[in-house]
C-alpha cells in the first residue's frame, strides 16, 4: 500500500502541469477548473468511496478471527 | 485441511481485485464506450470542452485510485500464495472477486449517486432512480452470488498447483 498511495502522490505531482496539453487553447481553463480552491474537497470526496471500499477490504482479512469468535469456524475447515 | 487453515488472506485479496476491477469496469463501460457519466458529472455538467476535460480529468484521479486497489490485490494475492495454511481455491477467489465487483457497487452507487450526489448512472436520463437504483440491485446480486461461492468452497483444501 506504500507503494500504491507513493505512486498515486507521484502521478499527481506529475500530471499537474500537464493537465490537457492535448488541447494548448483549453488547458489553462481545465487546470483552473481542476486545481482551484475545491481540489481538496473533490479528492476528498471522490477518495471516501474508495477509503470505505478498503476498510472493508483489510477487514475481509481477518474473516477467520471473526467467525471464530462467532462460532461459526467451530468444527470445520475455515 | 486443518482446522488452522486460514481464507481470510485469500478472500481479501479476491476482494480487493474485484474492487480493483469492478471500478475499472465502470470507468471503461460507463464513462469512456456509453459516456453517460463522469465522477462529477452532477457537480460539474460536461457541457462543453472545457468542463469535459475538468470531469476526464477527475475521472483519472478515480482511475488511479482504482488502480492502486488492484495492486493492492496481486500483492496480497502473492502473499497468501506464500502461506501454507491458506486453502488455495479458484472458487474462493473468484468468489471474492465477484463480491469485491459487488461492493464496489454497492459502496459507490450509495455514497456517491445517494448520498453525495456526484453523478448518476444515467446523468441525461429525466428519471435518474432508476438507472442508480439498478446500479445498486447489481451490487447486491454480485455480492449474494460472490458469498455463495464462498460459502460452497468453504471445504475445498487442493495442494498447490491443484486449485480446483
Amino acid at each position: 500500500m506504500k507503494w500504491s498511495a507513493a505512486s498515486l502522490i507521484l502521478s499527481v505531482v506529475l500530471f499537474k502541469n500537464a493537465t490537457a496539453a492535448a488541447c494548448p487553447q483549453c488547458r489553462p481553463r481545465v487546470a483552473a477548473g481542476v486545481y482551484n480552491q475545491d481540489f481538496g474537497t473533490n479528492l476528498l470526496v471522490l477518495l471516501l468511496t474508495l477509503a470505505v471500499l478498503f476498510a472493508i477490504g483489510i477487514g475481509t482479512y481477518y474473516v477467520d478471527a471473526l467467525n471464530a469468535k462467532s462460532g461459526k469456524g467451530k468444527g470445520n475447515d475455515t | 485441511m486443518t482446522n488452522t487453515s486460514r481464507r481470510g488472506p485469500l478472500i481479501s485479496a479476491g476482494i480487493f481485485l474485484g474492487i480493483g476491477l469492478g471500478g475499472f469496469v465502470d470507468g471503461i463501460v460507463f464513462h469512456q464506450i456509453l459516456q453517460v457519466h463522469n465522477m462529477l458529472s452532477n457537480r460539474i455538467p460536461p457541457s462543453d470542452l472545457v468542463s469535459v476535460k475538468i470531469n476526464m480529468t477527475w475521472d483519472g484521479y478515480f482511475h488511479a485510485g482504482v488502480w492502486a486497489m488492484t495492486v493492492f490485490g496481486l500483492l496480497r494475492l502473492f502473499r497468501a500464495g506464500q502461506q501454507r495454511d491458506v486453502p488455495w481455491s479458484g472458487r474462493t477467489l473468484l468468489g471474492a472477486m465477484i463480491a469485491g465487483w459487488g461492493l464496489f457497487n454497492l459502496v459507490e452507487g450509495t455514497i456517491n449517486h445517494q448520498i453525495l450526489g456526484l453523478h448518476h448512472v444515467v446523468e441525461s436520463a429525466s428519471n435518474k432512480l432508476p438507472p442508480d437504483l439498478a446500479f445498486l440491485a447489481s451490487g447486491v446480486i454480485f455480492l449474494l452470488g460472490g458469498s455463495a461461492l464462498i460459502r460452497a468452497a468453504s471445504h475445498d483444501a487442493a495442494p498447490r498447483g491443484e486449485a480446483r
